[in-house]
């Protein structure tokens, strides 16, 4: 947004803050809204050029008149420039008036008589309207001057072809001349109001903004304010922001973002806009988006302008958003653990009841083989909800996918989502932490689920693991849309958010994925399929070191035992 | 308990455990039993013969319960009309608004026998009616 307004004539052009009146309402076009003033001053003005006319004709020759008629006429011109009078039509009426002079003058000199008395009335009616006229009707009364002459010559006759010629030379020269300065006046009028009309506009959108508006120069000291600035870099008073250093009036957290921030501007970098974090006077932490657009001149920075949005509020409903989508995520899973939990509490309540209307044992062996699944069901859940692991960063791919995928079959079935696993039973131990990569896992065949639930086309998930070099590789390959090649980086990329969010193992989605691999040394690749359309996962973690194998096992036993 | 006079019922469930205890439930009770472990198969065995009800699984590989049910309301309406339908995921949102929708029972797990015989016995009873 530029907050430069164009510099009107008469306007200050020293520091001025925003919050002040409003600039004066552009003059109206209409007659009534002309001052009375300005009306005096043209009948002034007119009755000054009929003097001037009669005056000059009794004490000039003709063509001494002429010229005098002539420097008359652009002394008004000059006048109408100095007094910045935009009506032209005052003026096409006083010269018609001088034209009239000049006619009376001629008239009684060559034929010593006025030839008609309508004459005098017609030119009357000309001026009256050019006064009255709401805006410059140069060709209406540049045209009802021509009718006028024509008819006087005529009523006239041709007696003295002297002073037919001089009549056609005045009426040549006032015309063109009346028709460019109205026409020039005219312009500029209009211009002039625009300006004004834009300028008002302009004000009114600049101080009902929610941002904070301002103009700096190049050292970053403000030059201009609107009010919104104002309350949120002081105590709501404009003034006193002016020549005060943009960076010492926001209390920021971490002032070097914004002065590299300032260095780039200023340095001709392209940079759209940064996340501030600052703390209000009650100490409150605003979070603030700030961006500068730099103004050059003949390619020198002369002022930055720049918007500052406090967007605490839009940051606050989207941790709230955060934490809804979390009870979304929490409900799945509880959901999935209800599926896991019926099947086999179903068959064990079936088992107990049919042996006793069929009157046989029941067949125990199956009863303990549900209850260990409820039992694994179980302790995923614990390890998904509590964060429980076994405190270094090894984990059993083999176990934690198998793990992830109970925990989330369900909703593959529920979805329709055919599942393909091509999984060796005997994978190194990667270098990660257990419960993250549990929690990664899920949220990969998760996002898979999420996306093809209303796939119209074929719904299958493929998760193929294998050793790779010196760690383990698992893909998951997925149909359904296709993503874009912009959004492949979006899709993964944490936000600051996520880097700062303190109980991340509870956010659901991609980035998550890729800050814990990314923390185990891993790599996160995310592609468009291409075997079929859809989304490729691919996720490559490094393998445990020796020491942490044995420390792996060392406990696992103990926990066994 | 009452006993079937040889009708025959259709389980379809990939749970083979809790299938085979239904099967020797209702074998004993003088049902005729098939299983179908997923949609498919039970497509194919309920365009081969007559079933008077299909204990059916929602969640199922290959073809789950659910579009099993809408291939039959297709090709064989009156088959569709003797689906019980059995289920573990007694919260999934989705679960519900199908069975709600489809107008067929649901049983769901763990259910007791009790429930079973009774509600197989509302829709045999109903396909012996008609």
């Amino acid at each position: 947004m530029t907050l430069t307004e164009p510099k009107l004539e008469g306007e200050a052009s020293s520091i001025k803050s925003r919050n002040t009146e409003p600039p004066p309402a552009p003059r109206a076009g209409s007659n009534e809204r002309l001052s009375r003033l300005s009306y005096e001053m043209r009948l002034m003005l007119l009755g000054a050029a009929l003097g001037v006319g009669i005056v000059l004709y009794s004490v000039l020759p003709a063509i001494a008149y002429f010229i005098a008629l002539t420097l008359v006429l652009i002394a008004l011109v000059a006048a109408s420039f100095v007094l910045d009078i935009r009506q032209s039509s005052w003026l096409i009426g006083g010269t018609v008036a001088l034209m009239h002079v000049a006619w009376i003058a001629f008239a009684l000199q060559f034929t010593g008589h006025l030839a008609s008395p309508l004459l005098p009335l017609l030119y009357l009616v000309v001026v009256i309207y050019s006064i009255y006229a709401t805006s410059a009707q140069t060709g209406l009364v540049v045209g009802g001057a021509v009718v006028a002459l024509s008819a006087q010559a005529l009523v006239m006759g041709t007696a003295s072809s002297n002073v037919l010629f001089t009549l056609a030379a005045h009426s040549i020269l006032l015309i063109a001349i009346s028709w460019i300065v109205s026409k020039y006046m005219t312009q500029l009028y209009q211009a002039h109001n625009t300006a004004r009309h834009k300028a008002r506009r302009y004000w009114e959108m600049s101080e009902s903004s929610d941002d904070a508006l301002l103009v700096v120069d190049p050292a970053w000291r403000v030059q201009e304010a609107n009010t919104t600035a104002a309350s949120m870099l002081g105590n709501g008073d404009g003034p006193h922001l002016e020549g005060k250093n943009l960076l010492e009036l926001l209390q920021l957290r971490h002032p070097e973002r914004l002065r590299r921030y300032q260095d780039q501007i200023l340095a001709g970098e392209s940079i759209s806009e940064i996340l501030l974090t600052t703390t209000g006077g009650n100490g409150t932490p605003h979070t603030l988006l700030f961006s500068a657009l730099p103004i050059t001149e003949e390619s020198q920075i002369t002022t930055i302008n720049v918007a500052i949005r406090d967007i605490t509020e839009l940051c606050q409903t989207q941790r709230d958003l955060k934490h809804l989508e979390k009870f979304v995520a929490v409900r799945h899973v509880l959901t999935s653990l209800g599926h896991i939990l019926n099947n086999p509490l179903a068959t064990i309540r079936m088992s107990i009841q049919v042996a006793e209307v069929i009157g046989e044992e029941p067949d125990w062996h199956e009863i303990v083989r549900q209850l260990d699944r409820c039992d694994a069901a179980v302790r995923g859940i614990e390890v998904y909800a509590t964060g429980r692991d076994e405190g270094i960063p090894v984990a059993d791919v083999n176990e934690i996918l198998n793990q992830a995928l109970l925990l989330t079959n369900a909703h593959l079935l529920i979805t329709g989502v055919q599942l393909e696993t091509d999984i060796p039973p005997k994978l190194s131990l990667a270098h990660a932490n257990c419960h993250s990569l549990f929690h990664s896992f899920v949220n990969v065949i998760t996002y898979a689920w999420q996306t093809l639930e209303d796939w119209p086309g074929l719904r299958k998930l493929r998760i193929a693991a294998r050793r790779r070099f010196e760690g383990v590789e698992i893909v998951f390959r997925m149909t359904g849309p296709s993503p874009e090649p912009g959004e492949v980086p979006e899709l993964l990329k944490g936000s600051e958010a996520i880097e700062e969010s303190q109980d991340k193992f509870m956010d659901m989605g991609l980035p998550v994925v890729y800050s814990t691999v990314q923390q185990a040394g891993g790599q996160v690749l995310v592609s468009p399929n291409r075997q079929e359309s859809g989304t490729l996962v691919k996720i490559i973690l490094p393998a445990a070191n020796e020491q942490e194998v044995e420390q792996y096992q060392s406990i696992r036993g103990s926990v066994t035992k | 308990m009452e006993t079937a006079n040889g009708q025959r019922i259709l389980i379809v469930d990939d749970e083979d455990t809790l299938a085979r205890l239904m099967q020797a439930l209702l074998e004993h009770l003088g049902y005729a039993v098939d299983r179908a472990a997923d949609g498919e198969k039970a497509l194919q065995m309920g365009a081969q013969r007559s079933y008077s009800a299909v204990i059916c699984d929602l969640l199922m590989p290959i073809l789950n319960g659910m579009e099993l049910f809408r291939i039959w309301q297709h090709q064989a309406p009156e088959l569709a009309q003797r689906v019980i339908f059995v289920t573990g995921d007694n919260l999934g949102d989705r679960t519900n608004r199908f069975v709600e929708l489809s107008g067929q029972p649901c049983l769901y797990k763990p259910f007791d026998i009790k429930e079973l015989t009774a509600t197989l016995d509302k829709v045999t009873g109903v396909y012996a009616g008609s």
